[in-house]
């Protein structure tokens, strides 16, 4: 696939997003291992995702992609050829980093310049700038120095440097991390925007699960060191791999109990929740999630969980409500209300109904084990 | 390849460990090994024994700890007095007086001696004052060393009560404490790693200082003295050696206390602190101003008094003014041309010491080498510091003219003097450079590699660039502070190679004390002029830089 | 320890030595007067054109511990004018090598090492002396001393300077010289007693001397040409000749072991020792090593050269050690502040 991003720079060098498979990829830092034995293939001119909690190594192995740091062990294959070895500025990628790492005494023309052919007559580094510029929505800023640009234009500065190399593949470290809420929320669909129009095969680093739902085509979460689960974002969001998957993509409730027939758990604190578990054998300790907007509150005639309302949060489209269910050591569950329909307060007896295509079943493992 | 490459990544920093190593561990050894020369048949602690033994060599121990802490309690209070005038009131003038305050970093120590000699000796100005007491002994060794340490303290404090969490006085404010009571349960306590550390830098000072107990010490020796007395006076290379040790291990206890003190300072201030603005108070205001007016005055005596002593023809006979002290060559120490020799020592020792410090912190700080590495050339760099001038002198001598020494080419020329006035002062020029270093975004290097230059890309555009303030700080540091020490240089210069500083220590020693007045302000003016210029410099660059951060 | 009264660009020197067309270069460690330099260059050049000297110059400690420093690796060829004592110390250590300058049988026998082919050989000779302050003796109403008992009076308690033994050479050539002249006991006993009158001791042999001038003390206990020199400067100063002796010191020149110019060297040592150079000497000092050469000295007390004391410099080179450590325990005690 060829990248729209030189055709519109005007560059003469046609260059082709690639796409890279990651095989076996292990870093250890002294004891710690930072990516534990990793498989990833990162389709071409996709937006590929990798989130996960803070230290579950998804820096790391960004940094291992770009050449910044030496695996261990294993293969790093970029358009088929083995790059593991080769030096940062070889492997055809850009980078942003979190801080953007612009250079403040140069100004923006010199920033984006800084990566371009030594070799270019400055005209055409002066013509390739203002191209860039004009890709990523800043035209004309060449003469400002970084620190009068505004956060998100920084970010887009950076972009436009990472870009000047021509790479292949674009590497994004937590770009919106440093950026205001308010605008991270439209910044997040411009760089969308940005990618689908460039084509370039994208890499982001995220923490933040909304984020990454909201732009990638493809989300890998990990933790500690390893990879969950891969999938497109609706995937992985409504077929969670395991609890983790289910907790940290999206607000999920965890309830544990013991499978007392092939249509029904019971749970902690004695109710008994219909379920389909006949992929389980009777009297095993599972965890059934559920998202808080599956939840319905039911009329008391129907067959449901019976709890009282304990705590209620306002939030506009969805407000959030917390139900402790009845029962000795029973937990609480939470459940999203729509605006515009009866929502119940506190101290409130309610009767919850989960239906069962929304539950998923998983065995109950040691914590920490995916 | 990894191997390679990592083993690649540390060469430049075991570079610059093998350097700190050949010049300040291998003459440190050296001191070391000459100390516990014993003569023939005796056990290798024979001239430590015999040092104690000694009465008045154990009696100037006694003196020089005592001196130490005298001071110290001393210089404290007025620095602090002086520090939270200019961080914490709104006093007017405070330009003028953080000028004049820090003016004594600029002088050699021996300058305030003489101007006591001038002062409160048997013909001085103030003597009548005195009631029959004398200023020679401990009492001007104190005073002489109080102003001497006095900026010192000064900026230490300053760096403590400047960055004070205005959240607490908002706080104590709210809760209704009197102006007493804050200054006692927030001001106090916040500024306490400072003041210690404040304490440990003048004790530091104080016990390596030469030239006021020499001066005004009359017969109060100290261990100081008893060096330059065994080396110079004796020829006794071994006694003099265990002097230095016994001063480098004080010394070196300093160090470290100081360093974790620092750390425990700048550990105070978060993130979420607020900045202290102070409020207007009349009363406050009246105290402290009235107060750093006493102490700038008496430190504006001290330039004048030896101003004057410098323009008459004979004190205290003759008052008439004269430019014949400035007849340098009338008087033993170098003359004229020791000036501009020590003019060429500052400039070498600053522009090599400042490339040094400054790359070395580089490697240590922004490029990939092992940690045990960066620990060692930490912990190498932190050295000097716990090196009293006198004890490295000496370490030099010993070290560099033994000629199985592959560096005894050096030995009497004009390197060896570099060589010990940057290592000397090598410290502070370290952790200014790894403070500025740190506030760098770390990912300027990764930055260059990723774009295709290399790491080193980025070092002269970005890093040297953002860091000129720096630089130019860090040179005037050393510029000046190679024209006025004594202590490291005093065994080592070559006799063709006569020093400023130097010849102040001499032409006293001599008597010819107005010469050495007339000299020690020559000092003085060429310091002023540097940083000056300095400031100038540096102001431009900052103005520079703040034009590149400002926000649009 | 003796300072210099004018000092001289050395640099400058070395690079006129420089300039010149290729020939010997000569190392000379001296402990000289800078000024006096010049003249001494000047006179042996006439002789030896095609021989460069390059001066090392400095105090007298300064330029003994360096020679000691260097022992291994003597950068030196000639030891010029350094005090005998120290070319005692420095003989003691092996440095020095035997020869016997042309012309050495001239030479007073007080000026030589006693051996037949001498290790150093002395060429002037310098004293202690005091200077009194005659201004401040008169505010003060000090009578002028005129023994070394006189000092001791209490009418000068607090009034006299003296250098540090353990500092200055002439200090310790002071302090030896009382030790000889009144036997150990009486000379530690009799400076007990002007322990009492001494305001301070300072670190160099100069400094009572100049400090007396300037009056910051009355009476400064120092060296013949210091005082000679303040008083030809014109300051109000009294030259003191204790009738009990003076101690003494010798400008004296040796060979240094290992020198790389031996013939130069020699050539060196043969002219310093030359009727020239003693006459250069003579405009200085009180006594020079040939007898027939007469002081030109004028502001020296003319009978100088009778009261110096009979004292053996080799014993109080000896007995340097000890003397300096018992002088610790006894004065250096005092220091706290007397008032």
């Amino acid at each position: 696939m060829v990248s729209p991003l030189f055709r519109e720079v005007g560059t003469q060098g046609v260059i082709e997003a690639a796409a890279f498979t990651v095989r076996g990829l292990t870093k250890r830092f002294g004891e710690a291992v930072a990516v534990d034995n990793v498989d990833l293939t990162a389709p071409v001119g996709q937006f590929t995702c990798l989130v996960g909690p803070s230290g579950c190594g998804k820096t790391t192995l960004l940094r291992l992609l770009m050449g910044l740091e030496q695996p261990s062990a294993g293969v790093i294959e970029l358009g088929g050829v083995d790059v593991t070895r080769a030096a940062p500025a070889k492997r055809g990628m850009g980078m942003v980093f979190q801080s953007y790492a612009l250079f403040p005494n140069m100004r923006v023309s010199a920033n984006v310049a800084f990566g371009m052919p030594r070799a270019l007559a400055s005209q055409e580094k002066a013509k390739r700038t203002a191209a860039l510029l004009e890709t990523v929505g800043l035209p004309g800023l060449e003469r400002r120095y970084p620190g009068q640009l505004s956060g998100g234009q920084q970010q887009r500065v950076a972009i436009a440097r990472a870009l000047a190399v021509e790479p292949r593949i674009l590497l994004l470290d937590e770009p919106l991390a440093a950026l205001d809420p308010q605008i991270r929320e439209q910044l997040r669909l411009e760089l969308k925007a940005l990618q689908r129009r460039l084509g370039v095969t994208t890499v982001m680093v995220t923490h933040d699960q909304a984020e990454a739902l909201a732009v990638a085509d493809l989300i890998v979460v990990m933790r500690a060191g390893r990879i969950e689960q891969i999938g497109s974002p609706q995937s992985v969001y409504d077929a969670p791999a395991n609890p983790f998957v289910a907790s940290f993509l999206g607000a999920a409730n965890l309830l544990g109990g013991e499978v007392a027939s092939p249509g029904e758990v019971s749970l902690h604190g004695g109710q008994t929740l219909p379920v389909d578990a006949k992929a389980f054998t009777l009297g095993q300790t599972v965890v059934v999630t559920v998202r808080p907007e599956a939840v319905r509150v039911i009329g008391p005639e129907q067959p449901g969980l019976t709890g009282k309302v304990t705590g209620q949060v306002f939030g506009g489209a969805a407000s959030r409500v917390e139900v402790q269910l009845d029962g000795p050591g029973a937990k609480t569950l939470m459940v999203d209300v729509a605006a515009g329909n009866p929502c119940p307060g506190p101290g409130e007896a309610v009767r919850l109904g989960l239906p069962i295509p929304s539950l998923r079943l998983f065995p109950k493992l040691a914590e920490g084990t995916a | 390849m990894i191997g390679g490459e990592r083993g690649l990544a540390n060469l430049p920093l075991i570079a610059f460990c093998l350097l700190l190593a050949a010049f300040l561990i291998a003459p440190l050894a050296s001191l070391g090994v000459q100390a516990f020369t014993a003569p023939a048949g005796q056990d290798a602690l024979a001239n430590f024994a015999k040092y104690f033994q000694t009465p008045g060599l154990m009696r100037s121990l006694v003196n020089t700890a005592w001196l130490a802490v005298v001071v110290a309690v001393l210089v404290l209070p007025m620095a602090f007095v002086v520090a939270f005038t200019l961080e914490r009131t709104l006093v007017p003038l405070k330009g003028s007086l953080a000028v004049i305050a820090s003016a004594p970093l600029l002088i050699p120590s021996l300058l305030p001696a003489l101007a006591l000699v001038y002062l409160f000796g048997r013909q001085g100005l103030l003597r009548p004052f005195l009631g029959g007491g004398d200023i020679y002994g401990a009492q001007g060794v104190v005073i002489a060393d109080v102003i001497a340490t006095f900026p010192h303290a000064l900026v230490i404090l300053r760096t403590a009560l400047s960055a004070a969490d205005g959240r607490l006085y908002e706080q104590a404010e709210i809760l209704g404490a009197s102006p007493w009571r804050t200054f006692w349960r927030v001001t106090l306590p916040g500024a306490r790693h400072g003041l210690v550390s404040a304490a440990v830098v003048v004790f530091a000072l104080v016990i390596a200082d030469v030239g006021a107990p020499k001066v005004v010490g009359g017969d109060f020796d100290v261990i100081a003295l008893d060096i330059y007395k065994q080396v110079l006076g004796q020829q006794n290379f071994q006694m003099g050696s265990v002097a230095a040790l016994l001063l480098l291990l004080p010394s070196a206890l300093a160090m470290v206390v100081e360093r974790v003190a620092a750390h425990r300072q700048a550990a105070l201030i978060s993130s979420r602190s607020t900045a202290y603005r102070p409020r207007p108070s009349a009363r406050r205001d009246a105290v402290f101003g009235g107060l750093s007016a006493i102490i700038a005055f008496c430190i504006l005596a001290v330039f004048a008094v030896c101003q004057f002593a410098a323009l008459v023809k004979l004190w205290p006979y003759d008052l008439t003014p004269s430019l014949a002290q400035y007849d340098l060559d009338r008087v033993d120490g170098g003359g004229w041309s020791a000036l501009t020799d020590s003019v060429w020592l500052a400039l070498a020792a600053a522009s090599l010491g400042t490339a040094l410090a400054f790359i070395g912190a580089y490697i240590a700080e922004r490029t990939p080498a092992r940690g045990w590495l960066r620990q060692a050339y930490a912990a190498l760099a932190l050295l000097p510091a716990a090196t009293p001038g006198l004890a490295l002198g000496l370490a030099y001598v010993l070290c560099f003219n033994d000629p199985a020494n592959p560096l005894h080419g050096l030995y009497g020329g004009f390197g060896i003097l570099v060589a010990i006035t940057v290592v000397h002062l090598f410290t502070v020029a370290h952790l200014t450079s790894t403070s500025a270093l740190r506030a760098l975004d770390s990912e300027f290097e990764s930055a260059g590699e990723v774009l295709g230059r290399g790491r080193w890309s980025v070092f002269l555009p970005v890093i040297t660039a953002m860091s000129t303030p720096t630089l130019i700080e860090i040179f005037v540091y050393l510029f000046v502070s190679a024209m006025t020490t004594v202590s490291a240089v005093v065994f080592v210069y070559p006799p063709a190679f006569k020093l400023a500083s130097v010849a102040v220590l001499n032409m006293d020693d001599a008597g010819d004390i107005a010469p050495a007045a007339a000299m020690g302000m020559l000092i003085v003016y060429v310091n002023v002029v540097v940083r000056g210029l300095g400031v100038l410099l540096r102001t431009a660059a900052v103005r520079r830089e703040r034009l590149a951060y400002a926000r649009a | 320890m003796r300072r210099p009264l004018f000092a001289v660009a050395m640099t400058l020197l070395a690079a006129l030595g420089g300039c010149s067309k290729p020939a010997q270069r000569l190392v000379v460690y001296t402990a000289a007067e800078a000024d006096q330099l010049p003249a001494y260059e000047a006179s042996f050049k006439t002789a030896h054109p095609d021989i460069n000297i390059v001066w090392v110059r400095d105090s007298t400690g300064v330029v003994t511990a360096k020679l000691l420093a260097e022992k291994k690796a003597e950068q030196a060829d000639v030891v010029f004018a350094l005090a005998a004592t120290s070319m005692m110390q420095l003989d003691a250590e092996g440095l020095l090598a035997p020869y016997k300058p042309a012309g050495e049988e001239r030479l007073d026998k007080r000026f030589k090492d006693g051996r037949d082919v001498p290790h150093w050989t002395g060429q002037s000779l310098w004293s202690a002396a005091v200077c009194v302050n005659t201004l401040e003796a008169k505010k003060h109403n000090l009578p002028l001393p005129t023994r070394w008992e006189d000092l001791t009076q209490p009418i000068y308690r607090g009034m006299i300077s003296m250098p540090n033994p353990a500092s200055s050479g002439t200090g310790l050539l002071a302090v030896g010289a009382w030790l000889q002249i009144m036997g150990e006991d009486k000379g530690w006993a009799y400076m007990d007693r002007l322990h009492q009158n001494i305001a301070s001791y300072a670190h160099s042999g100069s400094k009572p001397c100049k400090d007396a001038a300037r009056g910051e003390i009355p009476i400064g206990i120092s060296i013949d040409f210091r005082a000679a020199q303040a008083k030809a400067e014109g300051l109000p100063i009294e030259i003191v000749i204790p009738k009990e002796g003076l101690g003494w010191d010798l400008e004296a020149t040796g060979l240094v072991a290992g020198s790389h110019q031996p013939e130069a060297a020699k050539a060196f040592i043969d002219w310093a020792m030359s009727p020239a150079a003693m006459r250069i000497y003579a405009q200085n000092f009180a006594l020079v090593g040939d007898p027939s050469v007469p002081t030109t000295a004028s502001k020296l007390p003319a009978d100088l050269k009778d009261r110096l004391a009979p004292i053996d410099l080799a014993w109080t080179s000896k007995n340097r050690e000890r003397i300096i450590d018992e002088w610790s325990r006894r004065y250096s005690v005092k220091s706290e502040p007397k008032a």
